[in-house]
């Protein structure tokens, strides 16, 4: 049974509002480890629900909102990730050459020494954060959803839209592959 | 016996699925037999729990400040102008033709702008090339007599740049017999202002 078909387009609205209310927390956490930072993850949040409001016609009752949207949040991530030009990563310390063939390089701010950079770095986030976004999407929204969110191999494979034994599979690598990154904090 | 064949790279493999408790009951034995054997396989499970604890303790990001309530307002916005364009579709369906010629213009022309402005150059080119052409092709003038032109009411255009000015001359004279001048207005004004300069400077339209 469909939820919206059976309100006024008023209802409909307070209806699909209340349920965001209720999921606030959760929408923004997945969209804020997925991005890596509050301006993606309110832009990716803001387009998820306008996506959202658009299908709400095809919300089933007795499903979960929170479930249902994070595939609509999902698949605006993918489609977003895919419409962005892909960035040529290139080391900081890689010699620059000029016109005229003369060599350098970089000089950057050591920000680590900053107290702000100190503070942030002491707590866990930003390090486990840049490691998850280091991550292919694919591994690391299974490992958002189920880690982070605790939802089962079932409720990810129906977000993510393919087999239970891929999400397993793509939870294990993901995690071996955090594992490494953050081994310093892992490892005994 | 199966748990016997479980090495280490497959116990690896297994590690993810045993800490999630998603593993059957056999494999899990068998990978708890094998760490229990295996100091390495022992130390990558102790590794992936604590990394399971750290991302599972990790403080929930919040939204900035007035975040949400302008999210909501963006999609109260959105609802409302959606709402306002099927009101404005569904009146449009009822009223039909009757509707006012501004909002069916709005609906139904406004959209296609970019079409219509193209169309009109695609006509207006064909126009200008087709014109030339058709006039070269009327020429020379049928000799026919006076009333069967008049019957036909054809009309004959020269150019005084396609043929001479007395051949214009002698085309109009061979027309003018059969109808009177009234009928071509270029023709009147040559008759009683022109010059046979003037017309080397446009068409002359002879009925």
């Amino acid at each position: 049974m469909f939820l919206a078909r059976k309100h006024r387009p008023e209802d409909t609205h307070s209806v699909f509002e209340d349920l965001v209310r209720r999921h606030e927390a959760s929408i923004y956490r997945v969209a804020y480890r997925l991005t890596g930072n509050h301006e993606d993850a309110e832009d990716l949040v803001q387009e998820a629900l306008i996506e959202a409001y658009e299908s709400f016609g095809r919300f089933k009752i007795g499903t979960y909102f929170d479930r249902w949207l994070f595939r609509i949040l999902r698949n605006t991530y993918i489609d977003g990730t895919r419409s962005r030009p892909k960035l040529a990563l290139e080391s900081l310390d890689t010699t620059l050459t000029n016109s005229e063939g003369a060599q350098s390089t970089r000089e950057i701010e050591d920000w680590s020494s900053h107290p702000e950079t100190r503070l942030l770095a002491a707590t866990l986030d930003e390090p486990i954060q840049q490691a998850l976004l280091a991550l292919p999407e694919d591994f690391r929204l299974v490992v958002v959803l189920s880690d982070m969110e605790g939802l089962t191999y079932e409720e990810v494979s129906q977000i993510v839209g393919c087999p239970v034994g891929t999400v397993r599979s793509r939870l294990h690598r993901g995690r071996l592959l955090l594992k490494d990154k953050l081994h310093d904090y892992v490892a005994k | 016996m199966w748990r016997n064949s479980l090495n280490c790279t497959r116990c690896t493999d297994y590690l993810s699925s045993y800490i999630d408790g998603t593993l059957g009951a056999l494999r899990s034995t068998a990978v708890r037999d094998h760490l229990a054997q295996c100091r390495r396989c022992r130390r990558e499970y102790e590794e992936l729990l604590r990394l399971q604890t750290l991302l599972r303790q990790l403080p929930a990001p919040a939204a900035r400040g007035d975040f949400w309530p302008r999210a909501h307002a963006t999609v109260r916005q959105h609802a409302e102008a959606r709402q306002a364009g099927k009101a404005q579709a569904a009146r449009r369906q009822r009223l039909g033709w009757a509707a006012p010629l501004s909002t069916r213009f709005a609906a139904s022309v406004a959209p296609r702008a970019g079409l219509f402005v193209t169309a009109g150059a695609a006509f207006m080119l064909i126009v200008t090339l087709a014109v030339p052409t058709y006039r070269t092709r009327t020429l020379p003038p049928p000799a026919v007599d006076g009333s069967r032109v008049a019957s036909r009411a054809v009309p004959v255009i020269a150019s005084a740049q396609e043929i001479n000015a007395d051949a214009l001359m002698t085309l109009h004279a061979s027309h003018n017999a059969a109808l009177p001048l009234a009928d071509s207005g270029r023709m009147r004004y040559l008759a009683s202002e022109g010059t046979r300069e003037d017309w080397q400077d446009g068409a002359l339209d002879i009925h």
